[in-house]
């Protein structure tokens, strides 16, 4: 289909035509998500998908098992490239999948096994991908941190997961945060992954004493780097990377209108690991 | 003199060397100053300076305020020629500034009316400054506005200072922070800054009034800069203002109840908390 008629369907509050197939329409969007033109991928895909799966339920339950089904393999296309075009499709596929963990979160419509399938993928892609460009001049976001760290908050509040999922989710959070790159996150990743982190506190997932024991993930960090006479951009990058994400879970605790027993107790653990990340 | 000259001076605790005169050699050090070479600039001029000046104390006040004359006009050198390396000369004789600053709060020798001249040229100094670049892999640190943020701070913790300085200056953070300079600061400049910020809380003089006046030009800010489309320089001064806030809430959250009246604490928090917020994803 041509984008005058997708255009058509969006000015028409994305209400799929009756003469239109939902599957064709579908198999269009999802190749749309590869693309790196920014309409195709996002101005159309991802918003026309948000207002199928969301707001107007076209779908049934099992075209959205469907759905996550073709998605997660999307995750692994050429996973561990950076600066080309491949991260698009990986990227909106999180995205894509975000939507569908939040629609699960809503109506329940997959099985507890594939649900601990989307969880690890997620995981797995979240530390795989290397291409951490926020915005590609002409083409528009990629995001694959953030887009990652949505879909994560919402698997983080299915009901399946339990502590130990939730020790998964942190860790795999510790290690994106402390990962070598170069990189420094500056489009709101930080409070992104540190959003994540807050739904598996106010979920009361973990005890106080396996928080604590998290952030220690930071100190340990922090005692086998230490600041080079020679500026080391790797350093530096991790460094900030840190110091910014931990602030952000330190703002986010702040401005909780309550938080469980427990996150209240790991609180000046936080607060001293943010000391060690201060001037 | 080569730069073993200068390696001897280090490890022999910065003692002047015999046979040297003291004025000739500063004169030296401050020729390195806008030096492309990081060794010169940085290791071996604004090192021995703070030795000199901090430390030894080797400077008598006639010749503090000469050096002082220098590196105020080495502030305005080149500002309009973003092109060149000029920055690292500005950059570096503020931090040295900050090194007369430190002293004259140890020592004071300054008179009120030269102090408030050089607080004044250098918030105007400041706000005039566009090469904003950190680090740089051929040049090494530049980061004037960390500089800038450092002798802020100690002109700020300076008793000479009273609360209209302090506006001044917070209100000159805040434009740095406002400005549309699409740059992204990632070399604890939000730090240093918050720290200055910080020093105006511990001082205790700014009217609260007036610091909320100028939090809130951050969430007017914020207020009309919210768009989905993709712009460099908002998304820069963004993450500037978010980094920077939360680096001054921190640090706020710090203070010891005891140093401050509780109902300023108390209040400086609250509004702090509701600015920070409006940055929050």
């Amino acid at each position: 289909m041509d984008k005058t008629s997708w255009q058509e369907i969006i000015k028409n509050e994305y209400r799929l035509p009756d003469e239109y197939d939902l599957g064709e329409l579908t198999n269009d969007l999802i190749n749309y998500l590869d693309s790196p033109d920014k309409e195709l991928r996002d101005t159309i895909a991802y918003s026309v998908f948000a207002r199928w799966i969301i707001s107007y339920q076209y779908y049934s339950d099992q075209q959205l098992v469907r759905l996550v089904n073709v998605l997660i393999p999307k995750l692994g296309e050429s996973l561990g490239n950076h600066d080309d075009d491949t991260v698009f499709g990986r990227s909106y596929a999180a995205s894509i999948l975000s939507l569908l963990a939040y629609q699960e979160d809503r109506s329940s419509f997959m099985t507890q096994a594939l649900t601990h399938t989307l969880l690890d993928e997620a995981r797995n892609y979240l530390i795989g991908e290397r291409d951490h460009r926020a915005y590609v001049e002409g083409k528009g976001w990629a995001n694959a941190c953030t887009n990652t760290a949505v879909l994560l908050k919402w698997l983080a509040r299915n009901s399946i997961v339990r502590s130990e999922d939730a020790k998964h989710i942190l860790n795999t959070i510790a290690s994106k945060v402390t990962m070598q790159t170069s990189y420094i996150f500056h489009h709101d990743e930080d409070d992104r992954l540190a959003q994540v982190v807050m739904t598996i506190l106010e979920l009361s997932l973990l005890t106080a004493y396996e928080l604590e024991e998290w952030v220690r993930h930071f100190s340990k960090w922090s005692a086998s780097h230490k600041l080079e006479d020679d500026y080391n951009p790797v350093y530096h990058a991790t460094y900030q990377n840190i110091k910014h994400f931990l602030r952000s879970l330190f703002i986010q605790m702040q401005m909780a209108d309550s938080l469980p027993i427990d996150a209240a107790d790991f609180e000046p653990a936080l607060r001293s690991t943010i000391a060690e990340f201060s001037l | 003199m080569d730069k073993a000259f200068w390696k001897n001076i280090a490890e022999n605790d910065y003692a002047l060397p015999q046979g040297h005169d003291l004025i000739d050699l500063t004169e030296e050090l401050l020729s390195y100053l806008g030096s492309p070479d990081s060794e010169l600039r940085d290791d071996i001029a604004y090192r021995t300076f703070h030795q000199w000046i901090n430390i030894l104390e080797l400077y008598e006040p006639e010749v503090l305020r000469s050096i002082r004359d220098v590196l105020m006009d080495n502030l305005f050198v080149g500002l309009r020629q973003d092109d060149k390396d000029t920055v690292l000369l500005r950059s570096f004789s503020a931090l040295v500034l900050s090194l007369i600053i430190h002293y004259d709060n140890q020592k004071p020798f300054l008179d009120q009316e030269e102090f408030d001249v050089m607080l004044d040229a250098v918030l105007r100094y400041f706000d005039a400054e566009q090469d904003l670049r950190g680090y740089d892999a051929k040049l090494g640190w530049i980061h004037a506005v960390a500089h800038t943020a450092d002798l802020l701070k100690f002109f700020i913790r300076n008793k000479r200072t009273e609360d209209e300085n302090h506006e001044f200056i917070l209100q000159s953070i805040a434009n740095k922070l406002l400005d549309a300079t699409g740059v992204i600061f990632v070399h604890d400049e939000d730090e240093r800054l918050a720290l200055a910020a910080l020093e105006i809380i511990r001082r205790g003089e700014m009217e609260f009034e007036a610091i909320v006046a100028i939090l809130y030009q951050f969430e007017a800010w914020k207020k009309h800069n919210i768009s989905a489309e993709f712009d460099r320089n908002v998304f820069a001064s963004n993450q500037n203002i978010k980094n920077f806030l939360r680096s001054w809430y921190f640090q706020v959250t710090k203070i010891e109840a005891e140093n401050l009246p509780e109902d300023y604490r108390e209040g400086l928090v609250g509004v702090l908390e509701r600015t920070t917020r409006a940055y929050n994803f």
